[in-house]
């Protein structure tokens, strides 16, 4: 499975949040999505591409977005994804606890930086 | 929740999910080719760089498809497809397992079956949902008494109730007719409240029912009609004789009305119904119509009134049974009645002995099936053992554990349905065998063979599949885990063992109650004994008129030469009846009662029955104060010395003082099984007249009843013989053996089964081990005897543990041990030994193999 050296494995259950972070900027299709979270995070968060298909689906399930077919600009037949309200609470949450598990792991990580 | 429905709804649409993903797909791979094209990459490569970029398709859509709910379901086709494939490959061990689960569940079904149909199944009986049963909570056998049931009947306004008993095998002997008449009893409303029409004629009218007073009617069954007169329309106003009684033929019941049935029983219609007055004309010397402390399978039935409620009906009945306490002191105990709609499951019915019976047969046929499925879940094991090869394989394609785990569900599912569905068959064609009549499979029956599916499904399978879903991903995929799966199927033959040996224990101790119940002497010299009933209160002879004609039917039956003497005994020895008396010692009349059995008898009882006294003296017969009780009476009331002379009393309500002028050896009086129960004899002179012959009693039964019937040809004369009794009862405790031990028996086989399964099994892993001992100079006994001793252990701890489970339930079956102890020594040991034995030889067999192992062969073999 297509696995290159510079680019950053996503740590799990991050997927989740990043496409709903994404969707706070409006609705998109899943190509969309894709090069959204690449060009925000310079390159170095790569989506495995594939593997947003199915966390669309689980998404779209559990109630945190919503989607409909509309036409993308070259005039094709595209899904398009937008976050629910459900969704929206449930991103606070998610990014809140994020912050802290970040913040936890760089004090930890600080340390030990310095001390060489 | 709504992520379930949302599930349901995704699984329902699922082809178009399906298609608009596939599109959605599509469009990305297009927008990412042209992406890459624009930045400069040739299009040939832009198409495949796109696809790697994207990642396997075809497990990104079964991811997708995951969440609407299609795989699970796909899937567990797949499994089934392929667990049936999988199966074909070992037609052998399949037969064994579904053979093994039907057996199981065809006996729990049987038991079931039965069960169902005397308990659950709603009564065959019309607008059966306003019908309700009554039980005055008087006695264990449910029910209520006559004069209980008219004041319930009188007084609950919300319910219409009538009374009837079960069919009665009334047999009188002096009878042309050969065969027995079936009789019920029915009160004059009964087939008002049951609304059951007759097909020809009519039913009772109330008025033909007026106890003490009524008219001999007798609607018949239409089985009786049609064996008896051929179904004659003109049987209406002809008479038929019932004890020598003529009763006219009002009416016929139409094929499928088979009558209330008594509670806890599946009902047979009787041959013919009569109205509830005529018990005593049926049953001569007794009026059970009388008293309020007499239970004898009378059932009261009612109609709930328009509007009204259960709830409400049970406050009335309540409000009556404390009116009836208050206005009855000393005549009756208090007593909390009932009342539940016929079509509902009370477990208030399940009371006495049928209730303890039908528990151990539920209880039993439930660890047959748990052995069955034991067994199978240790070949099943065994299987997944050797499957380990291919669940590796699966196991680094990707598949996960759960997957595995179901597939050998899926698997064990496929046979546990196939065992069921069989089993159930043979349910069927069991119970035809043993009851005769057709239990019918209904619902519930299907839903406990589903049960049935699911528990054999999840013991069978569930071992095995964790079992499997565990196998390591070895470099070496050919290795397993031989010691792990050998002590799981140890521990399952240990448990079968245990439930082997409480069943066989069972069976064991039922068979030494047999043998004692056959040589328990019964005291008294039965083959000579005759009991006379004569029905002569029924024909106005009272006081000294009945005494005169009593005495004068003993002096003509005395006259007979075959006869030796004759005596007077209420209730007869070894006639059915039984009378019990709480008794108390005359100087603790506070002190909770000795419950004793009891007869009045004449003071010739003693040479007529040839009672050993062992201590004192027998009744004197000119004092009405005298007692004679048993040693065990004796031992219960007076533990450390003497009863004679001492003062006791009995009865609850009408006390009676007595002094003990001597003790009897401790003999069955009554029944066989009651050698060491209290007894206690007390003057009378009424009863039946117990007769002494010098020949077999049979032969002089009808000279006996000509020469009584002679005095007033009215009288209506029955002959019982005690030897008779005592045979039934005989024969009724051999058949309890053999259900016993044939369950044991079976349950033994199978665990048999797992015993030589294991042993075989560890020969073939041992092949190697064996061939390195020989070739170091072992014995071929050695060899055998090396996996015997291993196949053994597992049992020598289920014998342990079955005889502590074992030692705790016989305490059950006492009253069927007719004496023998419930610990007894000698069923115990035996039942090991033998169990012991047969285990050995179980794991012999297949052992032997060890011995052939050619050490050359075996240790080139890997």
């Amino acid at each position: 499975m297509g696995k290159s050296q510079s680019k950053q494995e996503l740590l799990p259950g991050t997927l989740d949040m990043l496409i709903l972070k994404s969707l706070t900027r409006g609705v998109m299709h899943g190509y969309g999505i894709v090069e959204h979270i690449r060009s925000l995070s310079d390159d170095v968060l790569r989506v495995e591409e594939g593997s947003l298909y199915p966390a669309l689906q689980r998404l779209q399930m559990q109630g945190l977005i919503a989607s409909e077919w509309g036409h993308s600009v070259n005039n094709r037949r595209a899904r398009y994804y937008r976050l629910t309200a459900t969704g929206r609470k449930q991103l606070g949450l998610v990014e809140s606890s994020f912050e802290r598990l970040i913040a936890a792991i760089s004090r930890v990580m600080k340390p030990a930086r310095e001390t060489p | 929740m709504l992520l379930l429905i949302r599930r349901v709804i995704a699984f329902c649409r699922r082809e178009r999910l399906d298609r608009e993903l596939a599109e959605e797909i599509q469009l990305h791979l297009e927008l990412r080719r042209r992406s890459l094209v624009e930045n400069g990459m040739p299009p040939a490569d832009a198409e495949r760089e796109a696809r790697r970029q994207f990642g396997n398709l075809t497990v990104i859509r079964e991811r997708s498809r995951d969440y609407w709910g299609s795989v699970a379901v796909t899937s567990f086709f797949q499994d089934l497809k392929f667990g049936a494939r999988m199966l074909a490959r070992s037609p052998g061990l399949c037969a064994v397992v579904v053979l093994t689960i039907a057996f199981g569940a065809g006996l729990n079904s049987a038991v079931f079956l039965q069960f169902n149909d005397a308990f659950l199944r709603s009564p065959d009986l019309t607008n059966a949902e306003t019908l309700v049963w009554l039980d005055d909570g008087g006695q264990r056998t449910g029910g209520t008494t006559y004069p209980d049931y008219v004041d319930y009947r009188d007084r609950v306004a919300a319910i219409d109730f009538a009374a009837f008993t079960g069919g009665g095998n009334r047999k009188p002997a002096a009878s042309a007719e050969a065969q027995g008449i079936d009789v019920a009893l029915a009160s004059g409303n009964y087939f008002q409240v049951l609304q059951a029409p007759a097909a020809l004629g009519r039913t009772f009218v109330p008025s033909e029912d007026l106890p003490p007073l009524g008219t001999a009617v007798a609607v018949l069954s239409d089985g009786y009609w049609a064996r008896q007169f051929g179904r004659s329309p003109d049987v209406l106003g002809r008479t038929i004789d019932l004890n020598f009684k003529p009763f006219t033929i009002v009416g016929v019941m139409p094929p499928g009305f088979s009558g209330a049935g008594r509670r806890g029983t599946t009902a047979f219609p009787p041959d013919v119904w009569v109205p509830m007055w005529c018990q005593p004309m049926l049953e001569p010397g007794s009026n059970l119509l009388r008293g309020r402390t007499m239970w004898w399978g009378l059932q009261a039935i009612g109609r709930l009134r328009q509007d009204a409620g259960i709830p409400q009906a049970r406050a009335q009945v309540a409000t009556v049974a404390a009116a009836l306490d208050a206005e009855y002191p000393g005549q009756r105990h208090p007593r909390a009645p009932w009342v539940w709609g016929v079509t509902h499951f009370d477990s208030r019915v399940l009371r006495g002995e049928e209730a303890v019976m039908l528990g151990i047969a539920g209880a039993a046929t439930m660890l047959v099936m748990l052995i069955a499925c034991g067994n199978v879940a240790g070949l099943l094991l065994a299987r997944a053992a050797a499957r380990q090869q291919e669940i590796a394989i699966r196991l680094s394609l990707g598949a996960s554990r759960v997957r595995i785990i179901r597939q050998f569900l899926a698997e064990g599912l496929t046979l546990a349905l196939a065992g069921t569905v069989f089993g159930l068959i043979v349910a069927g064609w069991m119970t035809g065998i043993v009851s005769g009549g057709a239990a019918s499979i209904d619902g519930r029956i299907l839903l406990y063979a589903a049960f049935l599916t699911v528990v054999a499904t999840i013991s069978a399978g569930w071992l095995p599949a964790v079992q499997a879903s565990r196998t390591a991903l070895h470099p070496d995929m050919t290795r397993s885990h031989p010691a792990r799966i050998g002590r799981l199927r140890a521990s399952l033959v240990g448990i079968e063992v245990a439930i082997s040996l409480v069943l066989l224990l069972t069976a064991a101790l039922l068979l030494r109650g047999v043998a004692r119940a056959n040589v328990v002497d019964p005291g008294m010299p039965v083959d000579q004994l005759l009991a006379i009933s004569i029905d002569a209160n029924r024909h106005g002879y009272e006081g000294a008129r009945l005494d005169a004609m009593v005495r004068e039917a003993r002096r003509q039956i005395e006259s007979i030469p075959a006869v030796r003497s004759t005596a007077l005994v209420s209730p007869a020895p070894f006639s059915g009846a039984r009378a019990s008396t709480g008794v108390r010692r005359g100087d603790q009349l506070d002190a909770q009662g000795v419950t004793s059995f009891t007869a009045a008898v004449s003071p010739e009882f003693l040479g007529v029955a040839d009672l050993p006294i062992v201590h004192g003296r027998w009744l004197s017969g000119t004092s009405d104060e005298e007692v004679v009780i048993n040693e065990s009476l004796a031992a219960r009331l007076w533990p450390d010395g003497s009863p004679l002379g001492q003062r006791l009393t009995t009865g609850d309500f009408n006390r009676q003082s007595y002094v003990v002028v001597g003790v009897a050896r401790d003999d069955p009086y009554a029944e066989l099984r009651h050698q060491h129960e209290p007894f206690l004899f007390r003057p009378g002179r009424s009863g039946t007249i117990l007769v002494r012959t010098s020949g077999p009693a049979a032969g002089v039964a009808r000279s006996a009843t000509a020469v009584v019937k002679q005095l007033d040809t009215r009288l209506t004369v029955s002959a019982a013989l005690p030897a008779d009794r005592i045979a039934e009862d005989r024969g009724a405790g051999r058949r309890l053996v053999s259900a016993a031990a044939g369950m044991g028996g079976l349950a033994l086989l199978i665990a048999l089964g797992g015993i030589a399964a294991i042993a075989s099994h560890s020969v073939s892993l041992r092949t190697r081990e064996i061939g390195i001992r020989m070739a170091l100079g072992a014995r071929r006994f050695d060899a055998v005897a090396l996996i015997v001793r291993r196949a053994l252990a597992p049992v020598a701890i289920g014998v342990a543990a079955g005889l502590v489970i074992a030692s705790l339930v016989s305490r059950l079956l006492e009253r069927q041990l007719y004496g023998v102890s419930a610990l007894d020594p000698v069923s115990f040991t035996g039942t090991v030994l033998f169990l012991f034995l047969a285990a050995a030889v179980a794991a012999w067999l297949p052992a032997r193999r060890a011995a052939r192992v050619d050490p050359i062969t075996a240790l080139r073999h890997e």
